[in-house]
């Protein structure tokens, strides 16, 4: 089945990229093939709206407000020569927004889980993240693990060796990362990108469900992607 | 309060909500000020230029329209084909989604593929199932809703997929229309004729809830508006505006207060929930139910219902603090898509208008419309003034900052308590002084009206009882110490000294006037009646002292008359008797006595020998006292002897019948107790003319 999947999937970017060539096409204002969309979780302090920040402005915001409730971000990536809009959801660390934040884990195609390597209660408290993302999303979310603020090398209370320990136990992927000298931020993001893209690929990730997290070429129906409509598609396009 | 002139300010006046066009009703900025209809009249009339201008007209708006039209026919039957081909378990909404597939004839060849893949129902799918079936309108009614709810959804998809030129206004018209349509066949339609008014409404409601859930990522913040852009602005801005205070605001937000700030959040927390929910409906429910926390919030705040004055320029706060995510893609897509009579009507309508206006202040807002100047506002804009809110510090994670803002109110608070107090203190302690004046000026007053006066009445009469407690004990004595008063009044030779002593002291002074009472009654009775006095005070220990105690010596009268009747029945009894055993038992005293007696008169001998034994076990100072007075005495005595002498068996006769009489002057001596003393001085008086009498008589 999976194999199948990952078929489909081929025969759906030589699609992808002869609309992409098609002339009468480019008049569309989209220019991204997929949408993922991202949450961002971790105790309040760790450095998640300034990750946010780092990523989609490339500038440290210092004295970063506290976050009520959820703020979002935007940024096109590119994998594989495919153009992905990241839509990002950065939550509220603080317990009191817990309920709200909930709400918001729900069709997340990642989540990036921050802690702070100077303060070692930002890492115990992973695993009840942890469980809550298991708990709020679907089996495929890409759950990357970001251990903020490495620029602090004196004051570092976690090592590298046991979070890394941790994320290999439970299946995270890994790095450590400064919002603000902007070290391994991007790679984050892309990472978790590419393995979400992967998971495309590789038919583990089904496009269709509501709550995937992933949406593919706003513009056509999202029913069709996967299936094998290679010609229809072909004839629709005038090219 | 605002004018109108000032551009965004927290109070829009009349004029400013009115569509632009005047027809009368009100404008909304999302409608460039002008009223929905007015605006949906006026895009209409701009589209149509713009299809006339293009070659195909047949594509558009008008064609949408036709599509639905006929659409219907064909659609039952592909539904049918479809049920036969997939298992009849497979949830409805799958068949919602496909059955637009199928109607795009370039699907259908995917249409199978796409169903033999397991489908893992959705947990909103299979709850919209439930609700389905919980609807409570007929099979009829449910089957032209559910093929509704497909054809809308179709549509939907089929404008989404065609690659011409996309407006969302269209697409918001085409669902708007449905709509309309729908509601149109739920209440006119007799299929749903049995349906209760309730049920109807709940139907429609569905028919939306159902068609946005399940288009929701097509239709929220479409790729060709510009919403998310000002989504990410509007997110911008309101960071840049977090320095922004309740007071900026002239709301009536207690920032620090534990209890408001609880609430605050409760707003916020709904505020934030909107974009989490798929629904226009539930994104309004959200709103509602903000708005309803602010209410709550003013009512506190106020001790009153809150005014649409206070409610907006709090909600403007709650919307800043909120910072909710992609806000205008909220708004427009619950103005867009939501039924049309939801936003225009009821308390979700106004809530909604209300929050829209909020944003448009939020969007436009300066340093005037905040009360401050416009480079301040600068500043605080480019973050290159330093600021702290308390709201700020509240969410810190030590919340030190905010326990200290939160302390510093708590100061202010005992420093206004601390000078009501200590103004209390100063006023009491006036009023304090100032009362202890005035009494004392009273009690001044009242003293110098009537000075203390040191009245010998008083005195003497306590005296006189505490002699007597002195004496009750002793039973046997009694008879003694009626010998002794007896005695006294017989003495009336030592008295001189202490009767003019009165002044003296009070004891002295009270004994007189006790022992004045006394006197009378010799007075006024001769002798004999005398004799029955000296006699009885042996019984009448008692009501004596109560008499005494009780009246003055005015009453003296009465005393006489108590006196008198009480003493006879005494009088016989205890004379003789206590004469005889006293004599028995001689002491020292005795013998001192006696020989005062043999130097007086050998005839008062043998009598006189009686009272000093019984007197002398009471003291021994006594005693001795008693042996000076009555050396004292025998000089007297002396005095008196020369009279006596000659007279002697006169007197002698005439007292013989009560022998006490020898006795008495014995006993008076020896028994010199304190009281003792004092009766002797004070039957002086009395006794004086009762003695004179005799040497008088004498004569």
């Amino acid at each position: 089945m999976n194999k199948m999947r990952s078929v489909v999937n081929k025969l759906h970017e030589r699609i992808d990229y002869l609309i992409e060539k098609c002339p009468n096409m480019t008049a569309a204002p989209y220019n991204y093939n997929y949408i993922f969309k991202y949450i961002i979780i971790g105790d309040m302090g760790v450095g998640k709206s300034c990750l946010l920040h780092q990523f989609t402005e490339k500038k440290f915001m210092a004295n970063c407000p506290h976050t009520i409730g959820v703020e979002f971000g935007t940024r096109i990536i590119e994998v594989d020569d495919k153009k992905i809009k990241l839509q990002i959801w950065d939550t509220a660390g603080q317990e009191r927004f817990r309920a709200v934040t909930r709400s918001y884990y729900r069709g997340a195609a990642g989540a990036l889980m921050v802690y702070d390597i100077t303060r070692r209660s930002t890492y115990n408290h992973l695993s009840s993240w942890l469980t809550d993302t298991r708990n709020l999303t679907n089996p495929s979310t890409v759950i990357f693990l970001i251990g903020n603020k490495s620029d602090l090398e004196s004051t570092r209370e976690v090592t590298y060796e046991e979070a890394k320990e941790f994320a290999d136990e439970n299946g995270l992927m890994f790095l450590e990362a400064s919002a603000m000298t902007g070290q391994n931020v991007e790679e984050a993001f892309l990472e978790t990108a590419r393995k979400i893209y992967q998971n495309i690929q590789e038919g583990r990730l089904d496009l269709n469900a509501s709550e995937s997290g992933v949406q593919h070429r706003p513009s056509q129906p999202s029913r069709t992607s996967l299936t094998n409509e290679a010609s229809p598609n072909r004839d629709q396009c005038s090219c | 309060m605002a004018t109108s002139s000032r551009p965004p300010s927290l109070r829009l006046g009349q004029q400013d909500l009115k569509c632009r066009l005047g027809c009368g009703f009100y404008g909304t900025p999302q409608c460039e000020m002008l009223c929905s209809k007015c605006f949906r009249e006026r895009n209409d009339k701009q589209r149509k230029k713009q299809k006339a201008g293009e070659s195909h007209a047949a594509t558009g708006s008008g064609s949408s329209n036709n599509i639905e039209r006929r659409l219907p026919k064909p659609k039952p039957l592909e539904k049918e084909k479809e049920s036969d081909q997939t298992s009849s378990t497979l949830p409805l909404q799958k068949k919602k989604f496909n059955v637009p597939s199928v109607l795009q004839k370039t699907l259908q060849a995917g249409q199978k593929i796409a169903q033999q893949r397991g489908y893992v129902p959705d947990p909103t799918e299979s709850q919209f199932i439930l609700q389905f079936r919980q609807l409570r309108i007929p099979d009829d009614g449910k089957r032209k809703l559910k093929s509704d709810i497909q054809r809308l959804d179709s549509e939907i998809r089929k404008y989404m997929n065609n690659y011409s030129s996309k407006n969302v206004d269209e697409l918001s018209d085409l669902v708007q229309n449905t709509y309309t349509k729908v509601a149109d066949i739920v209440h006119n339609d007799p299929r749903f004729e049995i349906a209760t008014n309730e049920d109807r409404d709940s139907a429609i409601d569905f028919f939306e809830k159902v068609v946005m859930t399940q288009n929701h990522k097509y239709l929220f913040s479409p790729y060709f508006t510009t919403d998310e852009e000002n989504d990410v602005k509007v997110q911008k801005r309101i960071r840049q505006l977090s320095w922004i205070t309740a007071k900026h605001l002239e709301c009536n937000i207690d920032e620090v207060n534990a209890e408001a700030r609880d609430l605050v959040y409760n707003a916020i927390s709904e505020l934030v929930g909107i974009d989490s929910f798929y629904s226009p409906q539930e994104k309004l429910q959200c709103t509602v139910r903000c708005c309803r926390h602010i209410f709550e919030l003013l009512k506190r705040a106020t001790g009153g219902p809150a005014s649409a004055d206070d409610f907006l320029p709090a909600l403007i706060f709650v919307v800043l603090k909120a910072n909710p995510v992609r806000l205008h893609s909220n708004i427009n897509f619950v103005t867009r898509f939501t039924n049309a009579s939801r936003v225009m009507s009821g308390e979700g309508g106004y809530y909604f208008t209300n929050l829209c206006s909020a944003i448009a202040f939020i969007e436009n807002l300066n340093g005037e419309s905040l009360g401050i100047t416009n480079e301040e506002f600068d500043a605080f804009m480019s973050g290159q003034q330093p600021y702290s809110t308390p709201w700020e510090s509240a969410l810190l994670a030590c919340e030190s900052l905010h326990l200290i803002s939160e302390n510093m109110k708590r100061m202010e608070v005992l420093q206004k308590r601390n000078t009501v107090i200590s103004t209390g203190i100063t006023q009491f302690e006036k009023e304090l002084i100032e009362f202890q004046n005035e009494v004392t000026e009273k009690v001044d007053t009242v003293m110098a009206k009537a000075p203390l006066n040191l009245l010998p009445i008083k005195t003497p009469s306590y005296l006189i009882s505490q002699a007597r407690s002195h004496l009750n004990p002793e039973n046997a004595v009694a008879a003694v110490g009626g010998h002794y008063q007896a005695n006294l009044l017989s003495n009336s030779i030592q008295s001189p000294p202490t009767i003019t002593n009165h002044t003296d002291s009070s004891g002295l002074a009270l004994k007189d006037t006790s022992i004045g009472r006394l006197s009378p009654l010799p007075q006024h009775q001769l002798h004999q009646p005398a004799d029955q006095l000296f006699a009885s005070p042996i019984f009448n220990y008692t009501p004596f002292d109560a008499v005494s105690l009780l009246e003055e010596s005015s009453s003296e009268p009465a005393d006489v008359l108590l006196l008198g009747s009480e003493f006879h029945g005494g009088l016989t009894n205890i004379n003789y008797d206590f004469d005889l055993s006293d004599q028995s038992g001689e002491n020292s005293t005795a013998d001192e006595s006696k020989l005062n007696l043999d130097e007086f008169d050998p005839l008062r001998t043998a009598p006189a020998a009686t009272p000093a034994p019984v007197i002398a076990p009471h003291t021994d100072t006594v005693a001795v006292a008693s042996a000076a007075t009555a050396s004292e005495n025998s000089l007297l005595d002396t005095t008196t002897d020369s009279l006596i002498d000659s007279d002697l068996p006169v007197t002698n006769n005439v007292l013989l019948p009560s022998p006490l009489k020898p006795e008495v002057n014995y006993r008076g001596f020896s028994n010199f107790d304190i009281p003792s003393i004092s009766c002797n001085t004070g039957e002086f008086s009395s006794l004086e003319p009762t003695s004179q009498p005799l040497p008088g008589s004498d004569q």
